[in-house]
C-alpha cells in the first residue's frame, strides 16, 4: 500500500479510530492486524518472507535468551563450587553455543536477502567471467526486505551480545518487525527503544495526535509535491542522457539530489508523523544532510538509522576482529605511519562496499558507497592539514561564508556521486560524467535543449521551484527551532491557514492520480 | 485542553476543509471547458423541469451537436432531451437512462449507434459520471465501471480531485463563475457547431433494402448493456429507434452490420447516410457538417426536419404546445432561435470571435486532462 494514497488515508483512519477506542491492552494487537494487513496488501505470497525472517529471527533469540538463563541459573546455583577458570570455560561454551545460533540465523536470513536480492547480480558476474549460467526470472524482491531484514538481524545481534533480552511472545515480536509505518523503508528500529513503546499503552494524546498528523502531512508534500514533480525531469534526462549537454545532466544530477531527499525523507515524515500520532516515537532518519559541511556529517545527518545499524552491528565488530587487533598492534609496534591506517581503511572499504551494496545489484552502487567511504578516509586523514591550512591562511571557520562554502562543497561532493546512484549502468554513469567534464556547454542540439519540454514546462519549473524554496526554508528553520512549535504558538487564524494551505497546496500541486505511475518511494525498492 | 474543547476544534476544522474541498471540487470538474461540454449537458439535465421529457436521445457527440430537441419542439411540439456526450458508450448510456427514469417518463429513447463499434476511455467517463448527484444509479454505475475496468479505482469517482487537482493549471475565470449562472440548458443537451467541413466526397450509402450481411462483430460489452437498454426499455414501456447522423467516419459495413442487427431484435433503424435520405433533405456535407464527423448547425436543422417527419410517422408522441405544463418551452424556444441566428451568423468564421451569454461556453479550448 503507497503511504500517498486515499487507500492508505482510509486505512490509517480506520487504525486511528479502532486504536484510541479499544482497550488499551488490545492496542498493540490491532497494530499487528494492520501491519500485516498492511504488508498484504500489494502482495499476499511476499508475507511467506516477512514471517520466515519474524521466526528465524524470533526463534535464534529464544534459544540464545535460554542459554544465557541457563547459564545464569547454574551459575547462581554453583557460584561456591566454580573455579574462576571453570565459570570461564562455561562461558566461552555459552558464547560458542549462542555464536553458532547467530550464525545459522544470520546465514539464513542475509541468506534471504541474498538470494532474493543479488542473485542475478552474480549470476551476470558469472557470466562475465566466461561461464553459462541463466538468470532466475521467477525472484519477487519483497517490498521493504531490507529494511525489515536488518531490523530482526540486529534484534539477534543485540540478544547474542547480551545488550537485550529475548522477547517471549511471538506475537509481539512479529509487531516489532512488521510495524507498518517502518517496514517498507525505514526507519531501521532497534528492540530497545521501539518494542516497549509498541506494546505499551498509549491514551489518546491530542497534541502528539495533531503533531504527528502535521508532520505527515508535510511529508505527503514533499513526496507528491516535490518528489514527484521534479522526478519528471530527472527520468526525462538520465533516460536519454547522451541527448543532453553537461549543463542540463548537471542540472538534472542536482534536482535528482532534492528528488531524493524529499522522496526519501518524505516517506520518514509520514512514517514518523503516523506513529507519533499513535503515539509511538521512531528514531530521527535525517537531519537536513545537504547542510553538512562534510561528507563524515552528511552520514550522520542522511538516513541514520543505517549508519548506526552498519556502525554498530559491522563497524565496531570489524574493528575489533582478531586481523584488525593484530595489524593495529603490529602498527604500534613498528611506529608504521602507513599500517597505523590500514585498519580503518581495511574497515571502511569492506564497511562502505556493503553498505553500496545495500543499496542494490549492481557496480554502481558498489562505487558509491565505495566514493564515500573513500572521500570519508581522505576527510580524516587530511583533517590535521585542514586546521594547520585554516590557521596559516587565517580562516575563521565559524563564519557563515565558510561554512557556506563548506556546505556547497559537501553538496557537490555528494552530488558527483548521485550521477552513479541514478544511472541503469556504469557505462551510463561514465558517459555522464564524461559529458558534465568535457561537453558541460555543448549537446547534441544545444546546451539549453532540455530545459523545456512537453513534459516539463514552465509551470513545472515554477511550481518546483516554489515547493523547493519552501522546503528550504522550513529546513534553514528547522536547523534553530522545531517548526511545528513555532506553528503551534501562533493565533489559530494563522495556524489554520497554514495547516489549510498546505493541504490544498499538496492536493493542487501534488503528482497523484490515474496517468500518473512514478509514485513510487525510491528507497522501497532497496 | 478540555475534551470539548477538543473536539470543536477538531469537528471546525474538519468543516472548513470540508467546505473549501467541495467547493474545490465543483469547480476543477470540467463542465465547459471544452467545446463538446458534456458536463454542461449532464449538469442541465439536474436543473429541468421533472417530467418534462416525452423523447429521450442517447449518443456520442455526433447526436450531441447533431440533434436539436428545440427544433423538434418547434416543427413538432415535442418534449425531447438529449443526453448525448462525448464518446459516450452503451455502458454509460445504460446508466443515463436509469438517471432518467428517476425524474421522467420518456416514451421514446432515439439512440446512437456508433459505439456498437468501439469503447472509450476513463475521462469520457468522468465527464457524466463526476456530474450526476450521488444516487443509488451513480453508485451502480461506478462501481459497476470498476468491475470492468479493474485497471481504474472507485476513488477517482469518490474523489473526483484525485482525477482532476493538475486542472488547476487550466482554471478558467467561467470555472470559478460557472455556479453564478444559471445553470438551466434551454437547449436541452443541444451543443451548436458551426464550422464547414469542406469535405466533397461524402456520397452516402446504399439504401437499408440493399443490405448485405456485415462480417463486423460488435465490441462485446456494448452490446451487453445495449442488450440491458432494450430490457429496461421494454420493462419501461419506451419504444427505441436506433440512429446514425451523416458522418463519413461510416461505411456500408457498419450500416450493415447495425441494419442486420435492429432487425434481429426487431428495432427500428433509421440511418440518415443513406443516400436517399441525404438527398431528399439535400445534405451536403462539405456545408453542413462542422468536421468529417459532426453536424453543423445547418446540417442539424436538415436531420431534424426529416426526423421529425420521421417521428411522426413512427411514434405516438404527443405534440406539447399550448400545454401549460410545458409553457417553459416556449421559452426555450425564444433563446433557441436567438442563440441559433447568433450562431449562423458564425459560419465560416474563426473560432476566436467574441460571443456573448451562454453561446460563449461552445469554443473553449480542449481541457489538457481530455487531450
Amino acid at each position: 500500500m503507497n503511504l500517498v494514497s486515499v487507500a492508505f488515508l482510509v486505512f490509517a483512519s480506520l487504525l486511528f479510530i479502532l486504536y484510541f477506542i479499544a482497550p488499551k491492552k488490545m492496542q498493540w494487537w490491532i497494530l499487528l492486524v494492520f501491519s500485516y494487513f498492511f504488508y498484504m496488501f500489494a502482495n499476499p505470497l511476499l508475507v511467506v518472507v516477512l514471517i520466515s525472517v519474524t521466526m528465524s529471527t524470533y526463534i535464534a533469540g529464544r534459544w540464545m535468551g535460554k542459554h544465557y538463563k541457563a547459564y545464569e541459573i547454574f551459575l547462581e546455583a554453583n557460584r561456591e563450587k566454580l573455579t574462576k577458570y571453570a565459570k570461564k570455560q562455561l562461558k566461552n561454551q555459552l558464547k560458542s553455543k549462542n555464536l553458532r545460533l547467530l550464525m545459522t540465523c544470520l546465514v539464513f536470513n542475509l541468506g534471504i536477502l541474498g538470494f532474493l536480492k543479488y542473485s542475478n547480480f552474480f549470476i551476470d558476474l558469472m557470466n562475465g567471467l566466461g561461464l553459462s549460467v541463466s538468470h532466475i526470472g521467477w525472484i519477487l524482491l519483497p517490498i521493504g526486505l531490507s529494511f525489515y531484514t536488518f531490523q530482526s538481524v540486529g534484534y539477534a545481534i543485540d540478544v547474542y551480545q547480551g545488550n537485550i533480552e529475548a522477547e517471549k511472545n511471538i506475537a509481539r515480536y512479529a509487531l516489532f518487525v512488521s510495524f507498518f509505518p517502518q517496514i517498507l523503508e525505514g526507519p531501521i528500529g532497534r528492540y530497545k527503544e521501539l518494542a516497549p513503546q509498541l506494546v505499551a499503552k498509549h491514551p489518546f494524546d491530542y497534541v502528539q495526535f495533531t503533531y504527528g498528523l502535521q508532520r505527515a502531512l508535510w511529508g505527503v508534500f514533499k513526496k507528491i509535491v516535490i518528489a514527484n514533480r521534479i522526478a519528471l525531469f530527472v527520468q526525462l534526462i538520465y533516460s536519454n542522457s547522451s541527448d543532453y549537454s553537461g549543463f542540463i545532466l548537471t542540472l538534472a544530477t542536482f534536482m535528482y539530489a532534492i528528488q531524493l531527499y524529499a522522496d526519501f525523507s518524505g516517506y520518514m515524515d509520514i512514517a514518523l508523523g503516523i506513529s507519533q500520532a499513535l503515539g509511538i516515537r521512531l528514531t530521527e532518519n535525517f537531519q537536513r544532510p545537504y547542510f553538512s559541511r562534510s561528507i563524515t556529517e552528511f552520514w550522520r545527518r542522511w538516513h541514520i538509522t543505517l549508519g548506526a545499524w552498519f556502525r554498530d552491528f559491522l563497524f565496531y565488530p570489524l574493528m575489533r576482529s582478531r586481523l584488525i587487533t593484530s595489524v593495529s598492534k603490529s602498527a604500534l609496534v613498528k611506529k608504521n605511519k602507513f599500517l597505523k591506517d590500514l585498519p580503518i581503511v581495511i574497515t571502511f572499504v569492506v564497511l562502505w562496499t556493503l553498505i553500496g551494496f545495500w543499496h542494490g545489484a549492481a557496480w554502481t552502487f558498489i562505487l558509491y558507497g565505495l566514493y564515500h567511504g573513500t572521500l570519508i578516509i581522505l576527510e580524516m586523514m587530511t583533517e590535521s592539514l585542514g586546521i594547520r591550512m585554516r590557521t596559516f591562511f587565517h580562516i575563521n571557520d565559524q563564519k557563515v561564508i565558510y561554512k557556506g562554502f563548506q556546505m556547497a562543497r559537501t553538496f557537490l561532493l555528494v552530488c558527483l556521486a548521485y550521477v552513479l546512484f541514478r544511472s541503469g549502468t556504469l557505462e551510463q554513469a561514465v558517459s555522464i560524467y564524461h559529458q558534465i567534464f568535457f561537453s558541460f556547454f555543448h549537446g547534441p542540439n544545444g546546451m539549453l535543449d532540455g530545459l523545456f519540454t512537453e513534459t516539463f514546462r514552465k509551470r513545472e519549473w515554477f511550481v518546483s521551484f516554489v515547493s523547493a524554496l519552501i522546503f528550504l526554508v522550513v529546513s534553514i528553520v528547522q536547523e534553530k527551532t522545531s517548526v511545528r512549535e513555532w506553528v503551534s504558538k501562533k493565533g489559530w487564524v494563522i495556524r489554520w491557514a497554514i495547516y489549510q494551505g498546505l493541504i490544498f497546496l499538496t492536493i493542487f500541486w501534488g503528482m497523484y492520480g490515474p496517468g500518473y505511475n512514478a509514485s513510487d518511494f525510491i528507497y522501497m525498492q532497496f | 485542553m478540555k475534551r470539548s474543547t477538543m473536539w470543536m476544534r477538531s469537528i471546525l476544522f474538519v468543516l472548513i476543509f470540508s467546505l473549501f474541498y467541495l467547493a474545490t471540487t465543483a469547480v476543477m470538474i470540467p463542465k465547459t471547458g471544452d467545446m463538446w461540454q458534456s458536463g454542461r449537458v449532464i449538469d442541465g439535465f439536474y436543473h429541468a423541469p421533472k417530467q418534462s421529457i416525452d423523447l429521450l436521445t442517447l449518443g456520442s457527440s455526433q447526436v450531441l451537436v447533431g440533434f436539436s430537441a428545440m427544433d423538434l419542439y418547434k416543427r413538432n411540439g415535442y418534449a425531447a432531451y438529449s443526453l448525448a456526450t462525448e464518446n459516450q458508450t452503451m455502458f454509460a448510456s445504460y446508466y443515463l437512462l436509469m438517471e432518467c427514469l428517476r425524474y421522467n417518463q420518456p416514451q421514446v429513447l432515439i439512440l446512437e449507434v456508433q459505439q456498437l463499434f468501439g469503447d472509450t476511455t476513463e475521462p469520457f467517463y468522468h465527464k457524466i459520471f463526476d456530474n450526476m448527484p450521488w444516487s443509488s444509479v451513480k453508485w451502480e454505475a461506478v462501481t459497476d465501471y470498476i468491475q470492468h475496468n479493474p485497471d481504474s479505482s472507485l476513488m477517482n469517482f469518490l474523489v473526483p480531485l484525485v482525477v482532476f487537482h493538475d486542472r488547476w493549471k487550466d482554471i478558467r475565470l467561467d470555472d470559478l463563475t460557472y455556479f453564478f449562472h444559471d445553470r438551466y440548458d434551454p437547449l436541452r443537451g443541444f451543443v451548436m457547431l458551426h464550422d464547414r467541413s469542406q469535405i466533397t466526397d461524402f456520397s452516402g450509402i446504399a439504401d437499408s433494402s440493399e443490405s448485405q450481411k456485415s462480417s463486423i462483430n460488435f465490441v462485446k460489452d456494448e452490446i451487453e448493456y445495449f442488450d440491458k437498454i432494450k430490457a429496461l426499455c421494454g420493462e419501461e414501456g419506451i419504444q427505441i429507434i436506433l440512429l446514425k447522423n451523416p458522418t463519413t467516419l461510416w461505411t456500408q459495413e457498419d450500416h450493415d452490420a447495425v441494419a442486420q442487427y435492429a432487425a434481429d431484435k426487431q428495432l427500428i433503424f433509421l440511418d440518415m447516410n443513406e443516400t436517399a435520405i441525404i438527398q431528399q433533405i439535400d445534405f451536403h456535407f462539405a456545408d453542413d457538417a462542422h468536421d468529417k464527423g459532426h453536424l453543423n448547425v445547418i446540417g442539424t436543422e436538415k436531420v431534424c426536419a426529416y426526423l421529425s417527419v420521421y417521428l411522426k410517422e413512427h411514434t405516438m408522441l404527443q405534440d406539447r404546445r399550448g400545454n401549460p405544463a410545458y409553457a417553459f418551452l416556449e421559452k426555450d424556444l425564444v433563446t433557441y432561435e436567438k442563440m441559433m441566428a447568433e450562431t449562423k451568423a458564425l459560419m465560416g468564421k474563426t473560432l476566436d470571435i467574441p460571443i456573448k451569454d451562454m453561446n460563449k461556453r461552445l469554443i473553449y479550448k480542449t481541457c489538457s486532462i481530455f487531450r
